[in-house]
């Protein structure tokens, strides 16, 4: 009995290490996956920013073309300060954008990053399982098949 | 105016941050828990091990101390057994108690091995069983012994009280009814311990007998049954025993023998007791006549010396020659006889009192001149020793001591040797001297004795003898080398006697010899 009881201890401790590797493989595809949807957020983020520099474009083309087809000097004047405007309004949403798509990278590479922790975690964790489990059937294999040291007794 | 195209904002604002899936933490989180079970699983098992191990050393511990509390609770009986045995336990109580108080020392050890425990309370048991049944032999013995005591005692009181009954009732009916209460009550004495009972009654009739015995023999050896020993034996003899004729009818020829028998043996103790009386009262006078004689000799009061002389004479078998010195004058003595007597102690021709308190009587010597020729006979006898002890100074080789004295010295210890065999001699000479009569006492040779201590001292003293042998070695050794010397020596007719005469090994006539042989030598030569 005793030594199924060790083997039964031996493969659950094998079985633990196993299930830590995979799990930590797991958090390693999770930690993949992060990265990547991080990137791709951040390329959204930034077409976004494109098509604000393409509205921007557009709007202060219509008024040079305007202005040029109103007789009017459209680098100076009112013209000049609606670009302005047009450029500080457009150039806030670039940078938000730009940021966004930043922060999304470095958000997938940080979930990466920690994904990956937890995968080295979840190992440590097996590893530490099975030598517990190996441990305590040596132990117990000890004490329960090693001989009693002999105990002189007294008859009176 | 137409309105300027312009830049449509989006109404962007930034983006929310990224919800964390904070994995590493979770995990972090399960694995400190997994840990933490870990550990405990291993505390509980380590836990386990430990009273495990706790238990074993607790069994160990309790084996050891059970030996050591067997050690101590042996000893305790030990000890409460000699106080048993020499009484000083007695009370069956008290010993309870102390094997009682013993199983403490069990108690402390459940706390520890219950099953050790339990098995010194049985070894206490066993052993206070043991020392209990010896302690209740002991008193059972000892109420015996003291039981056998106190029936010594009535009997050595009945024996008395049984001799007087014997002695003065006459009437045998009425004899046999106390001697028969006195064996009653010897036998309700025994009652307390039953063993005793036969051989109580057994004594009883030992003493009673001889209580019967000894009356009858005490009667028959008095005046009042006969004058002397043939006239009792022939009243017995006729079966005539005076107030006892009635017993000694009943008596059997053995029985009559053995009353006989006490008789002679009291008749030989008195006989006995007579002599030792006689003898005792002799020793006292002579003691008393010694003691009164010296006095008497060394009292200068003429008064109290008349006392004592008187006393004197009450010792008349002892003192014919001190009566009759008492009775001599004490002036008017014969002055020839005296100055004769002197020169004769004087040569040593008389050595004893006793030779010259003869002439003391009328016409003789007086009292006077009888104690100048004491102190001459002392001076003479001192003057002996003195001149013996200047003789054993010499021979010791003793002349004037100087530097420190040292007893352990070899002349010391052998001028103590002489001086002891001398004195010793000298003893014995004056104890013959003594014993026999003053006419027949001979005179001391002083000189002889000590010749005597001598040679008794170079035969028998070891040191002496070691020192003889030593002596006569070296003068062989002496000897020997001479004769070497001698034989190393080379004669030619060259050789000059002088030089042989130096070597200081050849006698004169050898010398001599030697002399003439080298003179023929030379003669030789020159022819």
């Amino acid at each position: 009995m005793e030594v199924i009881a060790i083997a039964t201890a031996v493969i659950g401790a094998y079985s633990s290490y196993e299930s830590g590797q995979i799990q930590k493989q797991q958090y390693n595809l999770k930690a993949q996956q992060a990265t990547v949807e991080g990137q791709r957020k951040a390329i959204q983020y930034e077409q976004r920013s494109n098509d604000v520099l393409h509205r921007r474009l557009e709007a202060n083309a219509t008024l040079i073309a305007r202005g040029f087809a109103g007789g009017v000097d459209p680098f100076s004047g009112s013209p000049d300060v609606i670009r302005a405007v047009n450029d500080t309004k457009a150039g806030r949403e670039f940078a938000i954008l730009l940021a966004d798509a930043d922060a999304a990278m470095r958000g997938g590479a940080i979930q990466a990053q920690m994904y990956e922790a937890a995968g080295k975690a979840v190992a440590r964790k097996a590893t530490f399982d099975a030598v517990v489990k190996l441990g305590s059937a040596a132990a117990s294999g000890m004490g329960t098949t090693q001989a009693p040291a002999p105990i002189e007794t007294r008859t009176v | 105016m137409a309105r300027l195209p312009r830049y449509q904002e989006s109404g962007l604002v930034s983006a929310d941050i990224p919800r964390m899936d904070f994995a590493n933490l979770r995990e972090s989180a399960e694995f400190s828990q997994s840990i933490s079970n870990s550990l405990d699983r291993i505390s509980q098992f380590a836990f386990g091990e430990v009273k495990k191990e706790r238990d074993k050393q607790n069994q160990l511990l309790g084996i050891q101390v059970r030996a050591e509390l067997e050690g101590e609770v042996q000893k305790r009986f030990a000890e409460l057994t000699t106080r048993v045995e020499t009484g000083q336990l007695s009370s069956y109580n008290a010993i309870q108690e102390e094997v009682t108080a013993m199983r403490g020392l069990a108690t402390g050890l459940a706390e520890v091995s219950p099953e050790q425990a339990q098995g010194l309370m049985q070894s206490i048991a066993s052993s206070g069983k043991v020392l209990m049944n010896k302690s209740s032999d002991i008193l059972i013995k000892a109420y015996q012994a003291q039981a056998q005591v106190g029936l010594d005692e009535t009997l050595g009181a009945l024996a008395k009280t049984m001799e007087s009954v014997y002695e003065y009732v006459q009437d045998p009916e009425e004899r046999a009814k106390m001697v028969s209460a006195a064996r009653g009550k010897i036998y309700a004495q025994a009652t307390q311990a039953p063993s005793l009972i036969p051989m109580a009654l057994e004594k009883f009739e030992k003493v009673n007998k001889a209580a019967e015995q000894s009356a009858m023999a005490k009667y028959f050896s008095s005046a009042d049954f006969g004058l002397n020993e043939a006239e009792r034996l022939s009243r017995l003899d006729a079966g005539d025993a005076g107030k006892f004729t009635k017993d000694w009818a009943s008596k059997s020829e053995v029985e009559r023998i053995e009353i006989k028998k006490v008789m002679y043996a009291k008749a030989v103790d008195n006989i006995a007791a007579r002599d030792r009386d006689a003898k005792l009262k002799k020793m006292e006078n002579d003691a008393s006549y010694v003691e009164t004689y010296r006095k008497w000799l060394q009292e200068p009061n003429p008064v109290v010396k008349a006392q004592l002389g008187k006393e004197l004479v009450k010792f008349a078998d002892s003192v014919a020659d001190i009566d009759r010195v008492l009775k001599a004058p004490e002036s008017g003595g014969d002055p020839l006889l005296f100055s004769n007597l002197r020169d004769d102690i004087a040569n040593g021709l008389i050595t004893d009192y006793r030779q010259v308190q003869k002439y003391v009587r009328p016409g003789g010597i007086d009292t006077n001149q009888l104690d100048r020729l004491q102190s001459a006979l002392m001076a003479k006898d001192g003057a002996q020793i003195d001149s013996v002890r200047k003789k054993i100074k010499d021979e010791s080789g003793i002349g004037l001591i100087q530097g420190t004295f040292d007893p352990k010295e070899s002349r010391f210890v052998k001028k103590s040797a002489l001086e002891e065999r001398f004195d010793r001699l000298l003893q014995q000479e004056k104890e013959k001297n003594r014993l026999l009569p003053p006419d027949k006492v001979m005179p001391i040779d002083y000189d002889g004795l000590y010749t005597k201590a001598l040679e008794d001292y170079n035969k028998t003293d070891k040191a002496n003898q070691i020192k003889v042998a030593a002596e006569s070695n070296l003068k062989r050794f002496e000897a020997l080398a001479k004769t070497k010397k001698k034989l190393e020596v080379k004669i030619t007719s060259d050789t000059s006697i002088e030089d042989l005469r130096r070597l200081k090994v050849y006698s004169d006539a050898e010398l001599d010899f030697i002399d003439k042989q080298i003179k023929i030598l030379r003669d030789n030569q020159t022819k």
